[in-house]
């Protein structure tokens, strides 16, 4: 077996330098310096994903001048910034508040989950029949940005934890590459720890799971793949292996097969326990704590759902709070969301990692006014309340406003489309790129125009 | 075939080194770029100008031998060397690097007697030292960093008074001590959670044929949690009854397992089994507490 990773690695290597098929130094230094890049700090990016629609009166946007029935029983606490009040539910964020730009004036227009998820993670509108692993569909922001970095030979481009997007036991569309190919479809990863959801956790979809290897099939498809260019890797020299099949499916193999920082880093247990500690003995908790190894071992781009996977109703430990929203976020999800992003964020900083790491805190929609007849919110997507930190991004600050009661934008109204150009230029990416389609027909990649908070 | 290796292997360089010369015309940057290659570098050309040069993922062998090749590319503002095999003696190749404006040196054998070598980086504004053996004595150095404005210095031996006296110097240095992680308790949260629950107070059960009946609907109050615990030979299923008096299905609870339900004060918990036969009430009160499900 050693033998065997050895000639894997070897045979990696060389096919790098003799067919010059992927990017090493020379030629990724170049493709830097002529490619659609500009002048950046963030090299990596979290995005933290509250499935079901966080509450922004619970969390960023408190409403103390709103009437009794629209403000909630909540209190509201300073933060370490003047004039930035958040969530009283929320007292470990609020001492990162120098570190947050928080956006309160986020909109759009779908009402359901499945369109509000597509738009925040796709920055598009949905059209037509969108479903789940369509190439149809808009790349979602985690695809977009592995698209723009490589990471070194041997590591995913990009990562999604800790399982897939489902309601009602369908699975969501919006999470894959869509259009840009399978190539750039973020590998899911289950996260080995941490006390679970409440709720209905589906896990049936394809996933890796690097504690047991990876699914049997996809090792036979990648050694089969590995197989044949060895066994013809003088035609490759020629040119006839396509360069992206070798560079996606040589990266993955080594990656996943003969072993890479990535699996160490998903070793939760070499971690200092009080580290683990700090964030939490959740699987929310530990999903973030993994999302930071994952960064440091050299992933760009990791996507941590901070929720159960089948909303079901609300039925579970998931932000589509429906029925009795309170108790559920005073006890069980503010404070994960609480210790889990500000132990993050702490590792992030004493580590020198927060400014070259951007954070992004997204969500379907925010939850209506007034609390319904089961002690709930509904989903409101007419304003809602993200957030930012780490990757150049300016803290201590908040863009735009709801208004007094918080059903529309008071001020600076803003779509998920803006949220992504701000994530795009954050990270290097130029938002007006064009990109082409397997139909060759070109796109530009969004919409939207960066918020003034770089 | 080792040698046609060889021959391709130059000639890939060749061809790379045509490549960079038509962006670059500098001609050392070449040689101490392939240099950078064959340690398992990534060096990356900054549109702002200058290299960014990084070893902390696949070059973690570098070692202080190793640096000599590495700063030949004189124009690097970046460089990474975290979790590499750099020590103090090696820090002394860094003063060629006159524009070096951030250096990672987190998680290296680097130790105080190192940072001497860096007074001439007059161009440095980040500096990472985490986890190496740095003191006091090595602020004193950095102390003629001027331009110097993040200090990482968590998990090192420097103490808060040597981080007050750098401050002092410069004043405009943001410096991270970080957290203390002797103050983190790490706790067997089961444990703890038993015993809480425990101490808790009892809500009375209801049972189905007894004299006192429970409201016919639930009503708004406060927050509060319930552990269920099903002290049955059977699994049961659990209903909260809802404001307008209707059965709205919880969960279901194993033959001795707990649940831990969020509810308000005031709230009514059906217990069925699983037919669907009534068993017993809960009433919630102010309380957060515990709801023993009897033996049959």
């Amino acid at each position: 077996m050693i033998s065997f990773q050895h000639n894997r690695r070897e045979f990696l290597k060389s096919s790098i330098g003799l067919a010059g098929l992927t990017l090493p130094t020379f030629l990724k230094a170049r493709a830097e310096s002529v490619g659609s890049r500009i002048p950046h700090k963030a090299k990596s990016c979290i995005i933290v994903y509250t499935w079901g629609g966080m509450s922004h009166y619970e969390s960023f946007d408190p409403k103390p001048e709103a009437p009794a029935d629209i403000r909630g029983p909540f209190g509201n606490i300073p933060t370490k910034t003047p004039g930035i009040r958040f969530c009283e539910y929320l007292p470990k964020l609020a001492h990162h508040s120098e570190q947050l730009a928080i956006v309160r004036s986020v909109h759009h227009k779908h009402g359901g989950h499945q369109q509000g998820m597509y738009i925040n993670l796709t920055g598009k509108d949905p059209v037509g029949g969108i479903k789940a692993k369509s190439r149809k569909n808009w790349p979602s922001i985690t695809s977009m940005i592995s698209r723009f970095h490589n990471p070194t030979v041997g590591t995913p481009a990009a990562i999604r934890m800790p399982y897939s997007m489902y309601d009602n036991g369908t699975m969501m569309a919006g999470e894959g590459a869509g259009w840009l190919g399978s190539k750039y479809d973020p590998i899911l990863l289950r996260t080995p720890a941490g006390k679970p959801y409440a709720g209905v956790n589906r896990y049936n979809d394809r996933e890796l799971k690097l504690e047991r290897n990876i699914e049997k099939r996809r090792v036979t498809d990648r050694l089969g793949l590995l197989d044949q260019l060895d066994n013809s890797l003088s035609h490759t020299i020629n040119g006839s292996t396509p360069y992206e099949r070798l560079d996606h499916y040589g990266q993955m193999a080594a990656d996943m097969l003969l072993g890479s920082p990535v699996r160490r880093a998903y070793e939760l247990e070499q971690e200092d326990p009080r580290i683990r500690e700090m964030y939490g003995d959740h699987i929310g908790g530990q999903t973030l704590l993994l999302s930071r190894r994952l960064v440091e071992a050299g992933v760009p781009v990791v996507q941590a759902l901070c929720s159960a996977s089948d909303l079901a109703g609300g039925s579970g430990d998931n932000w589509d709070t429906h029925r009795d929203h309170f108790p559920k976020m005073k006890n069980r999800l503010l404070p994960v969301f609480d210790k889990s992003v500000s132990a993050l964020l702490t590792d992030l900083e004493m580590r020198g990692m927060l400014e070259e790491t951007l954070v992004v805190f997204l969500t379907d929609f925010g939850r209506t006014p007034k609390v319904n007849n089961n002690g709930g919110r509904d989903h409101h997507p007419g304003v809602y309340s993200l957030a930012f930190a780490g990757g150049g991004i300016q803290g201590g600050l908040t863009y735009g406003s709801s208004d007094r009661k918080g059903v529309e934008p008071g001020s600076e109204a803003c779509s998920p489309a803006d949220i992504h150009a701000t994530v795009y230029n954050a990270m290097g990416i130029d938002h007006h790129t064009e990109l082409y389609d397997q139909q060759g027909r070109p796109f530009q990649i969004c919409d939207g125009e960066p918020l003034p908070i770089i | 075939m080792v040698g046609t290796f060889n021959v391709m292997e130059k000639l890939y360089y060749i061809f790379a080194i045509v490549l960079i010369n038509s962006v670059h015309p500098l001609q050392a940057e070449p040689e101490a770029l392939r240099d950078i290659e064959r340690l398992n570098g990534i060096a990356l050309k900054l549109p702002e100008g200058g290299w960014e040069v990084g070893f902390q993922l696949r070059g973690q062998k570098l070692n202080d031998e190793d640096m000599e090749a590495v700063v030949r590319l004189g124009s690097i503002v970046s460089l990474n060397l975290r979790d590499t095999q750099i020590t103090s003696a090696g820090l002394a190749h860094l003063k060629k690097l006159s524009m070096l404006r951030r250096l990672h040196l987190e998680r290296t054998k680097v130790d105080d007697a190192g940072i001497g070598h860096l007074t001439n980086l007059q161009k440095l504004e980040y500096l990472n030292l985490y986890g190496t053996k740095v003191s006091d004595e090595a602020l004193e150095h950095l102390g003629q960093l001027h331009r110097l404005r993040k200090l990482y210095l968590w998990q090192t031996l420097v103490t808060q008074k040597g981080v007050n006296k750098l401050k002092n110097i410069n004043p405009k240095l943001d410096i991270s001590l970080g957290i203390d992680l002797t103050t983190i308790v790490v706790t067997n949260q089961k444990s703890e959670a038993k015993k809480k629950t425990e101490d808790l107070p009892q809500l009375e059960w209801l049972p189905e044929e007894g004299a006192k009946r429970p409201p016919d609907r639930s009503y708004t109050g406060s927050f509060i949690m319930v552990y269920f615990e099903n002290n049955r030979s059977k699994p049961v299923k659990l209903y909260w009854i809802n404001y307008n008096g209707e059965q709205t299905y919880y969960a279901n609870i194993d033959a001795g397992q707990r649940r831990e339900q969020t509810s308000y004060s005031r709230a009514v918990w059906l217990v069925t089994d699983l037919q669907e036969k009534r068993l017993g009430y809960f009433v919630t009160d102010q309380n957060t507490s515990r709801a023993k499900i009897p033996l049959e």
